[in-house]
């Protein structure tokens, strides 16, 4: 059979599915053959089907075998009893019919005419089936055909044929339009484009070309033309026909009309306004809601929508027994006064907002901007009003005088993926991250798609390019580099020193920052000087700055492994201890680390205290790059120490095989602020390894020991370790040769020196080198080098302002390295302005626009400054029609599964149109009244008796309604991944509650990230937590853009790579076998299973109450019977196996990192465990009913 | 499609009797059923519209002043109640609009008044079935078996098994159509 047969065929047989009526209508619709086959086999089936001669013709048939009377059950559904049902309704009909004797009158078309089936069924009743408490359905229930009288609304009738036939050449994208006509805007539809006269003559369709294009039949002429592939149907240029001959009445687009608050319909069902507004429309569909669920079910319901999590049995058995009238209301304030309510409405912002802890692009390297995510859960616990919420979040830092709160909260425009890929153009990101901040904004706040408008003015909604330029121009000024240099703490960006840190950062920033711009504003300012000195035959490079106090020159030796020993060092440095400052270079070749591979570099140490400098390999992120540590110690068997590791970052020139002078300095102040690394410039300290605890001396009768450094015969075997790093270095220090020579390979400095100067000194040498070479031999990387070295340490004007920032700086990264880092908004000092990008390529730059919003909408009105803070203000004025419409509905999105509006990412003319626009404005204005309470808004929605219902689905109200638009019955759908896997730690006692912090990283797969990232990526390797980390909310869990967690995306979160407001819900077998073999849930079972063990381990109670228990703990409710027996019969059956496969009874209890309990019957255990599991595999369990 | 002239009692003459359009109302019930089936695209939900159809007409009759309109107000009745159905239903905006109820409105009326069926004719067709073909038939259409129980006790795969329905159906429309067309000569 063809497609269409079997479709037809499945119909007659009534097991057609939705999907499957709607490709049958594709295939009916435009072919008239299908269409008489069609016919043909309904009829047929039908003849068939009622014809009792017929069927005793068949029965009377020899060949065919007799029914099987009183054999299988039949089908009651099947046709032979209704047939008889139906014979019988007809004949019953007919008996008490009255025929009327009057009708003699002569016949009369007239008359016949008022014979109109119309009338007919409107008195006809529908018969009471499916729900009791369906209300009868005496109104008239029968889509009229358009008569004269009905009026043609513009908005619900005609713009929808229009957009989807119209505007692609005759709406607002200026480049594709055809005949200077434009259908999207008023007054451009009724007079005169170009050479033609006026599309539509109010009244007249004859007359109005629109109508007679379209019902033309030649060619040439009709509209839409042939080869857009487009037709309108009869009953579409009927009403547009009925439209302009009604005079062509025309309205705006329902969602840039302010709203206004409607009065709620009065229902007997319930008093709340949202109910009367939803019964309204359920009574127009004949529908009744369902009655209220039980108050466990709402307890597990509330409990999911408002925190994520579910309820505790403890708190569902206290609603139900509280007999107060408002024990409701009482929970519900209770579940929006936890602190998981704010983490819970984060999770679907931080979606939107597109937050992530990588940076996206090219590497995708860790980005610090998690206390903004923190930021956002604790603005919806301390229910910050939606309007502040906004304006912090896109404006904050244009506040007068910020505060760290409102600075952290513009870092919803710094969630954009952002790359420092070598090649990438400036021009081009700095376009493509305003674009993306602009369209993120747009669609959170007013859900249009102005992104389309980035490459021509936009093809459905009334937003030209100039638009979206002038949008984008608000997020396109950002003091900060536009490559993120695969940096963590990518400027701008806010400092939150930790707190014994806090004060003294108060006084040192701004002068170091004061400091920074001086000797920067030099370097720019003496740029000639530069040029001068280097036109120099001779250019004088003066001596090094420093003198050391005492310094050797080591051997060289073919064993790398050598350690100098016992170099007498004068008795001075020889006694060096707590008070004394000090600095120490030691020449060092890097060798080749295994992973967790550390060597000593040099120490004087007597086995309890001293100073030890090692060299390490990189950290897990990253185990082939190199860190330094240094330690002072007082006592390393109490722990009394210094110690101090430089982060695994790329350093350049840090590579295996090369020599290095390592520098250590320490300023006689007993503290790790005290100490600085340095390879010599100054290296970052990983702020999670310092220990800061010396309390005595480290001075020792110890001997120095200095590892060897073979310079001579640097071994071919030391390969760099990673070929991109090392391609990396070699861009940095291109033209540079490894230290070759013998030098001064151990030398001690009397007093802290300044890293910088070391650096100079470092550098003299190998630039005179340079500048002895042959004349134009000098490499560009060398000029650049020499014009470091000349401002720090020629230029008389802007080396001593070096020094000076030397004299802050180095407090100044200590504190910077230890503390934490988000990325925020600052706005350069000029103006908001953006160039239109033709055809949206960076380099093709138009007009100059400044900061505007869109001209739909009114433009930003008087007073409204044109940054960030006037489209802030704007976003949240009562001048914005949007704002307000889409936050509400994304949050009724977020209690019923589906928003008032489906498209909640779209309110333009191409999205759904709200299923109950008054409900929406009431809400929408409701909410702007009550000053933006979020709250307020969520307790008023889950108060409703809609929300409260029953989600029982009956049979016949699921045929009408499937995706419960209208609401007769309350919420089902499966929930969201991050809700299943709280909800499975949190039954099973495993979930840590903390709020915020940095991300955790929970189990997950080898390989996944290593398999998409690039190998000089901080994020290529994923190494999972252990304890806390494993069982922490998924809101914390560490997102890396290009490999989101999989148990995440698995259940359809989105790759946070755009704003995503609204999430595809679908159901694969990668789901369950995610839920069944996962180790975070193959654990959460087992420590379910233990829940309901006694607290010793021993299994004493029968498997039936431990089920019982853990059913309670899994939906806080007691096991229904019918539940129970199939969880029992599961057991036994788990038994039996384990029974026979002792080991792996003792296999399954060992998932995951916590430890077993112990348990006297591991067989019992595992059974119980695998119980467990079914019960958070049920239906019931992923879903919210 | 008009009814036959030699039925339709001279409009001059008595109005016909309700036993009248009983008749043709009785005659008119597999086609009504076929039509409204290919409307609501649902068989066992288009016996309930059946049934309201068949009130609503009896009820009206009073109302209907040309005997020879009887069928074509028959369908436009059913049409109606069928999309009143599906309005209540909520299908009318999900399922296949009004252009499409239109069409195949239109071809429905067409083919069903040009299968004009006796029960000799379907009779005389269904035995010219292949015997499983009508082994087939006769478990569905008379012992009610599902199309699974019938692949079970035939040993023939289900979707076999909806095709030799499909087939059948389709035999059968034909022959009677021929034999409808040889009468005709």
């Amino acid at each position: 059979m063809n497609e269409l047969e079997k479709l037809i065929a499945q119909m007659l047989d009534g097991t057609l599915s939705p999907e499957e009526t709607a490709a049958l209508k594709d295939r009916l619709q435009n072919d008239e053959s299908a269409r008489r086959v069609y016919a043909e086999q309904c009829q047929l089936h039908a003849q068939l089907r009622t014809n009792d001669a017929v069927k005793s013709s068949l029965q009377a048939e020899e060949l065919i075998d007799q029914p099987e009377l009183g054999g299988a059950p039949r089908k009651p559904s099947q046709g032979w009893f209704i047939g008889i049902a139906a014979g019988a309704a007809v004949v019953a009909v007919f008996a008490i019919s009255q025929f009327s004797s009057t009708n003699s009158a002569p016949v009369d078309q007239q008359a016949l005419a008022s014979i109109t089936p119309e009338k007919a069924y409107e008195e006809a009743e529908f018969s009471e089936r499916g729900s009791l408490n369906r209300p009868p359905t005496n109104f008239a229930v029968v889509t009229p055909t358009r008569g004269q009288s009905e009026e043609i609304s513009f908005n619900r009738d005609v713009r929808p044929i229009f957009s989807d036939n119209c505007y692609a050449c005759h709406g607002p994208d200026a480049n594709t339009r055809e005949a200077e006509l434009r259908l999207d805007i008023e007054a451009n539809a009724f007079r005169p484009h170009g050479e033609f006269e006026a599309a539509i003559i109010r009244g007249d369709p004859d007359n109005s070309p629109v109508y007679q294009r379209i019902t033309s039949t030649k060619k040439s002429e009709i509209m839409p033309p042939v080869d857009s592939h487009k037709t309108l149907s009869a009953d579409e240029k009927e009403i547009i026909r009925q439209w302009i001959e009604q005079g062509a009445e025309w309205e705006g687009h329902w969602a840039f009309i302010k709203p206004t608050k409607p009065s709620a319909p009065i229902s007997d069902w319930s008093e709340h306004p949202i109910d009367g507004f939803i019964a309204a429309k359920q009574a127009e569909a004949g529908l009744a809601p369902n009655p209220a669920a039980d108050r466990a079910t709402l307890a597990r319901r509330s409990a999911l929508d408002l925190t994520g999590l579910p309820a505790p049995p403890e708190a569902v058995a206290r609603f139900m027994e509280d007999p107060r009238p408002d024990a409701y209301e009482a929970y519900v304030d209770e579940l929006l006064a936890s602190p998981a309510y704010g983490e819970h409405q984060a999770r679907f912002w931080l979606d939107a907002a597109r937050y992530s802890d990588t940076h996206g692009l090219h590497l995708d390297n860790y980005r610090e901007i998690w206390p903004y995510r923190d930021w956002v859960v604790n603005a919806f616990n301390q229910n910050q009003p939606f309007d502040a919420f906004t304006l912090e979040q896109i404006a904050g830092d244009l506040l007068p005088h910020p505060t760290e709160a409102q600075l952290l909260a513009t870092g919803f425009s710094r969630c954009n993926p952002t790359t420092s890929e070598g090649g990438a153009i400036d021009d081009e990101y700095r376009a493509i991250y305003a674009k993306d901040r602009a369209e993120t904004v747009a669609t959170v706040y007013t859900g249009l798609t102005v992104g389309c408008a980035a490459c021509h003015d936009h093809k459905f909604d009334p937003i030209s390019q100039q638009d979206f330029y002038q949008f984008s121009a608000f997020f396109n000024n950002i003091d900060g580099p536009v490559m993120d240099g695969n940096a963590y703490d990518t400027r701008p960006n806010l400092v939150i020193p930790r707190p014994e840190h806090r004060e003294l950062w108060e006084q040192i920033r701004d002068e170091f920052e004061k400091r920074d711009d001086e000797f920067s504003r030099l370097k720019r300012e003496r740029a000639n000087a530069f040029d001068e000195w280097f036109a120099q035959d001779e250019p004088m490079i003066p001596a090094e700055r420093l003198s050391p106090h005492w310094s050797m020159e080591l051997r060289s030796s073919d064993n790398e492994d050598d350690l100098v020993q016992g170099i007498d060092l004068p008795s001075d440095i020889d006694g060096w201890g707590v008070d004394s400052a000090f600095t120490m270079v030691v020449d060092y070749k890097f060798p080749t680390f295994t992973e967790g591979q550390e060597a000593l570099v040099a120490s004087k140490f007597d086995g309890n205290r001293g100073w030890r400098l090692f060299a390490l390999g990189g950290d897990t992120a990253q185990p082939k790059r190199y860190r330094l540590r240094f330690e002072l110690i007082s006592s390393l068997k109490d722990g009394a120490m210094i110690s101090l590791t430089s982060g695994s970052r790329r350093y350049a020139g840090l590579t295996a095989g090369k020599n290095l002078p390592l520098s250590v300095t320490y300023d006689g102040s007993g503290r790790a602020m005290g100490v600085q690394l340095g390879y010599p410039q100054r290296l970052p300290i990983e702020g999670d390894s310092v220990i800061d605890n010396l309390n005595g001396d480290f001075a020792n009768a110890g001997a120095v020991r200095v590892a060897l450094t073979p310079f001579k015969k640097p071994s071919k075997k030391t390969e760099p370790q990673e070929a991109d790093v090392a391609a990396e270095a070699e861009t940095e220090t291109a033209g540079e040769k490894p230290v070759e020579e013998p030098g001064p390979a151990l030398v001690f400095y009397e007093g802290v020196a300044p890293l910088h100067v070391l650096g100079d000194d470092f550098s003299a040498k190998q630039l005179r080198k340079q500048l002895a070479g042959p004349e134009g031999s000098i490499s560009s990387f060398a000029k650049r080098k020499l014009k470091e070295y000349y401002f720090s340490a020629v230029d008389p004007e802007s080396a001593p302002a070096r020094d000076r920032l030397a004299e802050v700086e180095s407090t100044y990264r200590y504190i910077y390295d230890l503390a934490t880092i988000s990325l925020i908004m600052k706005e350069k000092e000029q103006e908001a302005m953006a160039h239109i990008l033709h055809r949206g390529e960076y380099d093709q730059k138009g007009d100059e626009v400044a900061a505007n919003v869109p001209e739909v909408l009114g433009g930003l009105p008087d007073g409204y400054s044109a940054d960030r803070m006037g489209l802030a203000k704007w976003l949240v004025s009562d001048d914005n029609p949007l704002t307000s419409r889409v936050t509400v509905n994304r949050i009724w999105q977020s209690l019923f599964g589906t928003g008032l509006v489906a498209t909640a990412e779209d309110f333009g003319i191409m999205g759904e149109n709200p299923s109950h626009p008054e409900l929406l404005d009431w809400l929408a204005v409701d909410f702007r009244e009550s000053g933006w309470d979020v709250k307020r808004l969520i307790k008023q929605i889950v108060s409703t008796k809609t929300y409260r219902q029953d989600a029982r689905i009956d049979p016949a109200e699921y045929a009408v309604d499937p995706e419960n638009r209208l609401l007769a019955r309350g919420p089902r759908y499966r929930l969201d991944g991050e809700v299943i896997r709280d909800q499975a730690l949190f039954v099973s006692g495993a979930l840590r509650s903390q709020v915020g912090g940095p991300p955790v990283r929970p189990y997950q797969p080898v390989g996944i990230w290593n398999a998409v990232a690039y190998s000089g990526s901080n994020t290529r390797y994923y190494h999972q937590d252990s304890e806390e980390g494993l069982y922490r909310r998924s809101l914390y869990t560490f997102w890396k853009r290009t490999a989101p967690p999989p148990n995440m995306t698995i259940f359809d979160a989105p790759p946070r790579e755009t704003c995503s407001v609204r999430r595809e819900r679908t159901n694969t077998p990668l789901q369950a076998l995610t839920l069944m073999n996962d180790p975070q849930f193959v654990e959460a079972a087992r420590l379910l299973a233990e829940r309901a063990l006694s607290p010793s381990g021993a299994v004493e109670q029968s498997p039936r109450s431990q089920i019982e228990s853990m059913y309670r703990f899994a939906f806080g409710a007691e096991v229904p019977d019918s539940h129970e027996a199939v969880l029992h019969d599961s057991y036994l059956k788990f038994t039996e196996r384990f029974q026979e496969n002792p080991d792996d009874a003792v296999a399954l209890v060992q998932t995951g990192e916590s430890t077993p309990m112990e348990v006297s019957d591991p067989v019992a255990f595992a059974s119980l465990t695998m119980v467990a599991s079914q019960i958070m595999n049920l239906d019931s369990f992923i879903s919210k009913y | 499609m008009l009814l036959p002239l030699s039925v339709i009692p001279n409009i001059n003459e008595d109005t016909p009797s309700s036993d009248f359009y009983q008749e043709l109302l009785t005659q008119m019930q597999p086609k009504l059923l076929g039509y409204i089936i290919s409307l609501v695209a649902h068989a066992a939900d288009a016996q309930d519209v059946l049934q309201e159809s068949n009130r609503v007409i009896t009820g009206k009759l009073g109302e209907l002043r040309q005997a020879d309109r009887f069928a074509a107000w028959a369908y436009r009745i059913a049409y109606y109640q069928s999309l009143a159905f599906l309005k209540k239903k909520g299908r009318d905006r999900h399922q296949f609009g009004d252009e499409l109820l239109t069409n195949i409105a239109a071809m429905s009326e067409e083919v069903a008044e040009a299968t004009e069926s006796g029960l000799e004719r379907l009779d005389r067709c269904l035995a010219r079935l292949p015997d499983r073909s009508r082994f087939v038939v006769s478990d569905y259409y008379y012992a009610d078996l599902s199309i699974e129980e019938i692949g079970n006790k035939r040993s023939i795969q289900p979707n076999h098994v909806a095709q030799i329905l499909y087939r059948s159906r389709k035999a059968l429309h034909a022959c009677i159509t021929q034999l409808e067309e040889h009468e005709n000569e």
